[in-house]
């Protein structure tokens, strides 16, 4: 009669699979050798890897000639003790939250069957409603967030430093890019285009243009010049029929927007960015991000059908290039491509329309004013910047390129335009996706300091590789600053990792779980290392704000029956003292007498008063009176209009002039806008072309200046109304401390000042 | 009628559908194209071959399992296997000493039934769990061939997995 050591290896796998992972490691394996030698079968670990850890968590396949599924469980068991252990620190010892929070989060995504383990354990148990089994659940929750967006962040990360411009898809960046966003599984990937319904749809749809491509200029098809001069000239026709077609459908799918509108339409979900572009780019000069993804989109399915397409990006707008398979044969000369416009309604211009625009958005076709003499001054940081149009040496060159741009280049662009985008967005409303979007801005800062840890110290960034606008002129040298000044100050008993990418990681790591869980010091680190580097510093304040909201909605989100614990457990979280961040400002003086034109707001001192003009009203400035921005205009600066008092706006023509636009010192950018007609911010109509100064947008143009000074020399004329200026450029930390000082002056200020609200109404 | 042979000589008449709960027998009986001829079954004691008639017996009106789906990587992950949805004849009929489960197992996995297979699997894996090592040595008469240091480096390896 058999014993079960007799019994077949395969039989005895079998039966193991129905008992659990712990009898097998903690019986099984201990009974003898045989049956231990079976215990410890790959196929059978891969078996309950399978059915216990995979649903929840997938890590790449692993190689069984160095690793084996066995390994892999028992390391994941030791994962989910440790997670046990410390989520029960977290629940229980407050003083050391940080601490655990931060360990909890450098687990990664192995955290996540324990975490998910503790939520479903919970919901099954309902009558469990102890404070302590509350709070379990409610850390678990928020850890399982944050290990996904810091997992989604790592991801963007390694896709920008590992792929080359040829391998890198920006479609795919988009789709990573979302999932943080909408909180999707990391590993899901650039494969997740399945949660995009509508791009399946629409290629559903599309599938004729696919045989028709594939029918007449696939692999297979009949050669394309060998065709009978009608067949040829039927197949064109119906082949631009198709690419108007893509166009219009796109557009009517509402995945691409007419930049003629006023406002993004609402696409939540259905596109890679769509959520993004629906919260931040409503206003309608944002363009130039929504013009870029509506380019990217309409290439990825132009590539999809089967068609040469590359995405073109220029200065303030983007085009798709497809090649012509048509070409040379139906319409002899330049017509070896096209480029389609998919802002207008896939609008399709020509090489020599294309090259007229090229030379428009370059500053040398018209726009005029005082920008146009720096033009040529800034044609090299132009071609710098975007390669597209690098070979361009005068107005409508002949040797003008209409190559494509690396995908690279694209995703730079996007990267440049979020950031430029984000400050513009001040709905309260909108709180919760403003802290995702100011926790990646941190991200943002990380992408830029690994593109930076390519350069040697000291070494300034090169517009060609470093055209993302988080950068300004932060060096190498100033990073490695930040990261030596902040470390041995860490109130956190963690040390910091050698390499430059494991600090960065380690500090977003610490943004992260301060917001989540108002952790000060962690967050009093990271901002000490961020702040120099980040462009906008009202991310700090909209973000502080927008933790807090989103704490209190997590809390309302609370679906379990309503107790007395539940009851202590909120009032524990609302009692809890706030961060205080304090109120950053910008101080500067006002070059030139003008209207300050608030954005936000904007204050300043005319004569001994000091005034505040809200968002929308206008309070005239004398020269070099000193002026004071608040965060969330920190970024744009002030605009000065001298000749309407009022804000600017797209009814403005070129008879009124900007006067002056200086970015605080505490600003690397030192852009200033000088005498430029109103016209150039705008386009009047989306069938017009505008004129587009590179002087405008200065740093837009890929040039990055070291010093506040480079900038003046460069654009402001008057130079000595300037001198009062401090000569180095004042970084983020002093200003806060001289904020501090200044605040209080401020304050008694306006506290003079109570009876005269009404000063800053217009006066002219 | 099939008429099934154990490897004692012992003849089993069994109606078809009964025989027919084995894939082996189905086979073989289409391949020779003879409903009415001996199937010999060597590896078959009589007393097994007996308990195993009797579970097709009980289960002839069963309906058949689904055919096995051919996995790919995107398949939903394996479902975990479950040995408490065992019925209450089943439960009775495997009310048996170690070694009969495990020759009915081979017969079962032989014949190719696997409702019965996969009972019996479930039956010793039921066994097996909650049970110490030293319990499953004495339940299964194995023998500890394993030095006190063996053991203990094993413990130490697996250490993770006592307090999930």
């Amino acid at each position: 009669m058999p014993g079960l050591a007799d019994l077949p290896r395969e039989i005895l796998l079998l039966i193991f699979a129905y008992t659990d992972p712990e009898t097998v490691l903690n019986s099984l394996s201990l009974v003898s050798k045989n049956i231990s030698t079976v215990s410890r079968d790959s196929l059978l670990w891969h078996k309950f890897l399978t059915q216990h850890i995979y649903p929840i968590i997938s890590f790449p396949a692993i190689d069984p000639a160095t690793k084996s599924y066995w390994e892999e469980y028992v390391y994941q068991l030791k994962v989910d003790a440790q997670t046990s252990s410390l989520l029960k620190k977290i629940v229980a010892d407050p003083d050391d939250r940080e601490k655990h929070v931060a360990a909890v989060s450098r687990l990664g995504l192995r955290a996540r069957p324990h975490l998910v383990r503790v939520l479903t354990a919970l919901e099954s148990s309902l009558t469990e409603t102890s404070s302590c089994v509350l709070r379990e659940k409610y850390y678990a929750r928020e850890l399982l967030i944050a290990i996904n967006q810091r997992h989604s962040v790592t991801n963007v990360l390694n896709m920008l430093s590992s792929s080359s411009s040829s391998t890198f898809d920006a479609f795919d960046f988009l789709m990573a890019f979302d999932s943080f966003y909408l909180n999707r599984s990391p590993e899901a990937g650039p494969s997740c285009e399945a949660s995009y319904p509508l791009i399946s749809t629409l290629k559903k749809k599309l599938l004729p243009f696919k045989k028709f491509w594939n029918s007449n200029f696939g692999p297979h098809a009949q050669p394309y010049d060998r065709l009978a001069d009608d067949d040829r000239e039927a197949i064109r026709n119906r082949f631009l029929d198709w690419v108007h077609s893509l166009g219009s459908i796109l557009f009517q799918s509402r995945l691409i927007n007419d930049i003629s509108r006023a406002r993004t339409r609402n696409i939540y979900g259905q596109a890679p960015q769509a959520y993004f572009l629906h919260c931040i780019l409503n206003h309608p000069h944002r363009f130039p991000a929504n013009s870029l993804i509506a380019s990217i989109i309409y290439c990825h399915f132009a590539k999809w059908i089967g068609l040469k397409a590359s995405v073109v990006v220029l200065e303030y707008d983007s085009y798709v290039r497809i090649e012509d398979p048509t070409k040379s044969v139906a319409l002899p000369g330049d017509t070896e491509c096209f480029f389609v416009d998919p802002n207008r309604q896939g609008k399709i211009r020509t090489p020599d329309e294309m090259r007229a625009i090229i030379s428009l958005a370059r500053g040398g076709g018209g726009g005029g004013g005082g920008g146009a003499g720096l033009g040529s001054g800034l044609g090299a940081g132009l071609g710098g910047g975007s390669t597209t149009i690098t070979t361009a040496t005068g107005v409508g060159s002949a040797h003008t390129s209409l190559d494509p741009s690396p995908s690279r280049l694209v995703v730079d662009m996007f990267l440049r335009h979020f950031t430029d985008g984000y400050p513009m967005h001040h709905d309260s409303g909108r709180t919760s996706a403003i802290m995702l979007m100011g926790v990646m801005m941190f991200s943002f800062v990380a992408i830029a300091a690994r593109k930076y840890s390519k350069l040697p110290p000291g070494v300034p960034a090169n517009p060609e590789t470093n055209n993302t606008r988080v950068l300004r002129s932060t060096t190498r040298a100033l990073l490695d600053q930040c990261i030596v000044a902040c470390a041995p100050q860490s109130p956190l008993a963690i040390s910091i990792p050698p390499s430059l990418d494991e600090r960065l990681t380690h500090l977003y790591t610490m943004a992260m779980s301060s917001i989540v869980y108002k952790i000060p010091c962690a967050l009093t680190l990271a901002y000490d290392f961020l702040f120099p580097l980040v462009p906008a510093a009202l991310v700090t304040d909209d973000t502080k704000r927008a933790a807090a909201a989103k704490l209190r909605q997590q809390l309302d989100l609370q679906t379990l029956p309503f107790t007395e614990q539940d009851y202590e457990f909120r009032r524990s979280f609302s009692a809890r003292p706030k961060y205080h961040i304090g109120q950053i400002h910008y101080i500067d003086r006002a070059a030139v007498c003008g209207v300050i034109v608030g954005w936000s707001y904007v204050s300043h001192i005319a004569g001994r008063n000091y005034r505040t003009a809200p968002a929308g009203t206008a309070s005239p400035v004398e020269p070099q009176s000193p002026v004071q921005g608040g965060v969330s205009a920190h970024d744009r600066g002030m605009d000065v209009n001298t000749s309407r008092h009022r804000r600017l706006s797209a009814d403005d023509t070129a008879a009124s002039l900007i006067q002056y636009v200086v970015l605080p010192a505490s600003s690397a950018s030192g852009v200033l806008r000088v005498l430029e007609p109103a016209i150039n911010l705008w386009r009047p109509s989306h069938s017009e072309l505008i004129a587009l100064n590179p002087a405008f947008f200065g740093l837009d143009v890929g040039r990055f200046f070291d010093r506040y000074d480079d900038t003046r020399s460069l654009f402001v004329p008057g130079m000595e109304l300037l001198k009062h200026y401090p000569e180095e450029r004042v970084y983020f930390k002093d200003m806060v401390n001289n904020d501090d000082d200044k605040n209080e002056n401020d304050e008694n200020d306006n506290n003079d000042n109570n009876d005269n609200d009404d000063d800053y109404a217009i006066t002219e | 009628m099939v008429t099934l042979v154990s490897n004692d000589n012992k003849k089993f008449e069994v109606p078809k559908d009964v025989a027919y709960k084995s894939v082996l027998i189905k086979n073989m009986v289409e391949d020779i194209g003879d409903e009415n001829a001996e199937i010999p079954l060597p590896r078959a004691q009589a007393s097994v071959l007996e308990k195993v008639i009797d579970y097709c017996t009980y289960h002839k009106d069963d309906p058949p399992l689904p055919a096995p789906v051919q996995k790919t990587q995107d398949d939903q992950p394996d479902r975990i296997r479950r040995t408490t949805d065992i019925i209450e004849w089943d439960y009775n009929f495997m009310n048996l000493e170690n070694p009969v489960i495990f020759e009915i197992m081979l017969l079962a996995n032989y014949l190719d039934i696997v409702p019965l297979f996969e009972l019996t699997c479930k039956t010793v894996a039921n066994k097996i769990k909650g049970k110490s090592p030293e319990q499953l040595r004495e339940i299964f008469g194995i023998e500890n061939d394993f030095t006190p240091e063996q053991l203990d480096e094993i413990r130490r390896e697996n250490e993770w997995a006592e307090d999930p």
